[in-house]
C-alpha cells in the first residue's frame, strides 16, 4: 500500500527536521553554516560555509568537498558582530572569480544563529544568508 | 500540612523589593522586576517539582474572562528550607499572589508572596534570605584526615555532609579587585566586564552580549551540565566521594542532573586532544601537594558555560584546580584558567565553600519539569 511506503519516509523527514542542534558556546563562527546566495527573487545558489577558530584566526572553507574554496580573509568585528570574508573561486563558467562576503550575525546566543548580508562575485552583488547547523 | 503554616509566615519585608530567588539560572531574563503584578484567584494545580515549583491560578478579569496563570517559585529544596512543603497550597485555595510579570507577555509570573484566604502570607525565598538564613554549620574544628595524613575533602565515616554556599558568584580574576555582581554572575555594572578576565576581543564581546541580555541563553536553562569551575558555583552544592583504594575521587553536583566528574590519582598521563572526546567535565588527573589537592583537567567541549555569568571558553581550555580544607567547615577552591583560544594569558580565580553537615544532596533533576526556556527573552 502506498501509505505504508510513504510513512517511514515522512517520519524520517520529520525526524531530520526536528533534529536538535548541538550547543556551541565557544567562538561564535565555529561550525557548519548552511544557506544560499543569489539575487533577490532570483535563482539561489546553495552554500555551505565551514569555519573554525584556531585561537588567533578564523579558518574557513566555502563548500567543503571537491569544489572547496578556502577563505583567504576572514574577519569578525565583535563590536557590532559583522563579518568580512574573501575567497578566490570560480564563476558558473569556470572562470576565476573573487568572492567577497559581508554580513552580520543575528541571534548571537542562539544555536541557530544566522549571518545575513551580501555575496559579491566579480562585479555582481547578491544577497546572502546562512544559518548555523 | 496546614499545621506547618506558622513556619511559613515570614517577614513582610522580603516582598516586592527583594531580589529574585536563587535558581539554576538567572531569572532576570525571564521576569521583569519593574512590572509587579497582583493576581487573585483559585489554585488549580500545585507542581512540587524541580527545577522550579509551579502553581496555577484561575484569574477572572473585569470582563469575566478567566485566564489560567502559571506562577513560578524556587526549587522544592529551597522552598523546604524556607518553610514551605508540598502541602502548602491546595487545589481550590483562594489566593492573592504578588509577583513580577514574565518579560514575554504570557500569563506567567514569578510569585514572591502568596496570601491565602485565612490571611496567612507565604513568601518565596529570596537570594538574600537564603544567604542570610541560619545554616547548620558544625562547630569549628580541624579538618578530618585520612590515615595517610591527607585532609578528607568529603565526609568522614559515619557522617554525611556536602559543600555549598560559594563565596563568589562567578569567576573573576584574583587581581581584578571588587566587582559587583549577583549570585548568578550578572554584573552590577556592565562597564566592569573588561576587568573580569583577560579576554580576547571576541570573548569579551560575547561575554558583554550575554550580560546585556541578562544571561538568557544560559545552557543550564536547557538543563545542560555545569562543567568546569561552575560546578562549584551553582546552587545545591557538591559532594566529594574519595576512594583512596581505587586512587580516584568522584565529585557529584547537587544541581544540573546530579552530574558527576572523576579525578584520577594514580599518576596516569593526561590524554592528548587526539586521544579524548571532549566532554562537559573533561579528563582530570590529581596529585597531593602537601595538604592541597592539585587537579589538572583537559578535554572540555564548548557546549556549556564554564562559569556563572557567561564567560566563554574553547576546546583549548586547561584548568589547574587547587582544593584545600583549612578547617572543618571550609573548602578553599582555586583555579587557573589557561585557554589561549579565549584569553590573552592564563589567569586565576578562587573562592570558598561551606560545609553543610548532617545532610546529603537532595535528589534533583533539572529535566524533571523544565518550563523556563521559551520564556527566557532577556533584553535585546
Amino acid at each position: 500500500m502506498p501509505g505504508k511506503s510513504v510513512l517511514p519516509g515522512c517520519l524520517l523527514a520529520v525526524a531530520i527536521l526536528a533534529a536538535p542542534v548541538l550547543a556551541q558556546e565557544g567562538h561564535p563562527l565555529t561550525g557548519s553554516w548552511h544557506g544560499s546566495w543569489g539575487p533577490n527573487g532570483g535563482p539561489q545558489h546553495p552554500v555551505l560555509l565551514y569555519m573554525k577558530w584556531d585561537s588567533k584566526n578564523i579558518v574557513g572553507t566555502i563548500n567543503p568537498g571537491p569544489n572547496a574554496v578556502p577563505l583567504k580573509v576572514a574577519k569578525l568585528d565583535p563590536e557590532n558582530w559583522t563579518v568580512h570574508f574573501e575567497a578566490d573561486g570560480k564563476d558558473a563558467s569556470g572562470n576565476p572569480a573573487h568572492i567577497v562576503i559581508d554580513g552580520r550575525i543575528a541571534n548571537l546566543g542562539s544555536y541557530n544563529r544566522t549571518i545575513t548580508g551580501t555575496w559579491t562575485e566579480g562585479a555582481t552583488k547578491s544577497e546572502f544568508k546562512v544559518t548555523r547547523d | 500540612m496546614r499545621g506547618c503554616a506558622p513556619r511559613l509566615i515570614l517577614a513582610l519585608g522580603v516582598g516586592l523589593a527583594a531580589m529574585p530567588v536563587w535558581a539554576h539560572h538567572e531569572l532576570a531574563a525571564e521576569f521583569d522586576d519593574q512590572r509587579p503584578v497582583t493576581l487573585k484567584g483559585t489554585v488549580t494545580k500545585f507542581e512540587w517539582n524541580n527545577p522550579h515549583v509551579y502553581f496555577f491560578v484561575d484569574v477572572q478579569d473585569a470582563r469575566g474572562s478567566i485566564a489560567n496563570w502559571a506562577l513560578e517559585l524556587a526549587s522544592p529544596s529551597e522552598l523546604n528550607n524556607s518553610g514551605w512543603s508540598r502541602e502548602s497550597l491546595q487545589v481550590g485555595d483562594l489566593v492573592t499572589v504578588e509577583g513580577n510579570l514574565a518579560r514575554d507577555g504570557t500569563t506567567l509570573a514569578q510569585a514572591k508572596t502568596v496570601i491565602v484566604a485565612s490571611g496567612q502570607r507565604l513568601s518565596a525565598p529570596t537570594s538574600e534570605a537564603l544567604r542570610a538564613a541560619p545554616r547548620p554549620v558544625g562547630a569549628s574544628k580541624p579538618a578530618p584526615r585520612w590515615p595517610d595524613g591527607h585532609p578528607r575533602l568529603g565526609a568522614a565515616p559515619g557522617e554525611t555532609g556536602y559543600w555549598a554556599n560559594p563565596s563568589a558568584g562567578s569567576l573573576v580574576e584574583t587581581t581584578a579587585g571588587e566587582i559587583g555582581m549577583n549570585a548568578n554572575g550578572l554584573l552590577a555594572n556592565l562597564g566592569d566586564a573588561g576587568k573580569v578576565a583577560p579576554f580576547q576581543s571576541w570573548a569579551k564581546g560575547l561575554y558583554e552580549y550575554r550580560q546585556r541580555t541578562l544571561l538568557k541563553d544560559d545552557p543550564m536553562v536547557s538543563c545542560l551540565p555545569p562543567g568546569g569551575p561552575r560546578m562549584f558555583q551553582v546552587p545545591h552544592g557538591v559532594r566529594v566521594l574519595e576512594q583512596p583504594d581505587r586512587q580516584r575521587i568522584f565529585i557529584t553536583s547537587g544541581g544540573g542532573n546530579h552530574n558527576w566528574r572523576l579525578i584520577y590519582l594514580d599518576g596516569r598521563p593526561l590524554p592528548t586532544s587526539e586521544d579524548v572526546s571532549p566532554t562537559y567535565f573533561g579528563y582530570s588527573d590529581g596529585k597531593w601537594e602537601g595538604d592541597t589537592l592539585v587537579v589538572t583537567s583537559v578535554g572540555f567541549n564548548e557546549r556549556f558555560w564554564f562559569s556563572n555569568g557567561g564567560l566563554p571558553h574553547t576546546e583549548n581550555l586547561k584548568l589547574t584546580e587547587r582544593f584545600s580544607r583549612p578547617d572543618f567547615n571550609t573548602l578553599r577552591y582555586g583555579v587557573t584558567v589557561d585557554d589561549s583560544g579565549a584569553y590573552t594569558r592564563a589567569w586565576t580565580s578562587s573562592w570558598t565553600l561551606e560545609w553543610i553537615p548532617n545532610q546529603d544532596l537532595e535528589q534533583y533533576f533539572c529535566q524533571d519539569n523544565p518550563r523556563d526556556e521559551p520564556h527566557m527573552v532577556g533584553k535585546q
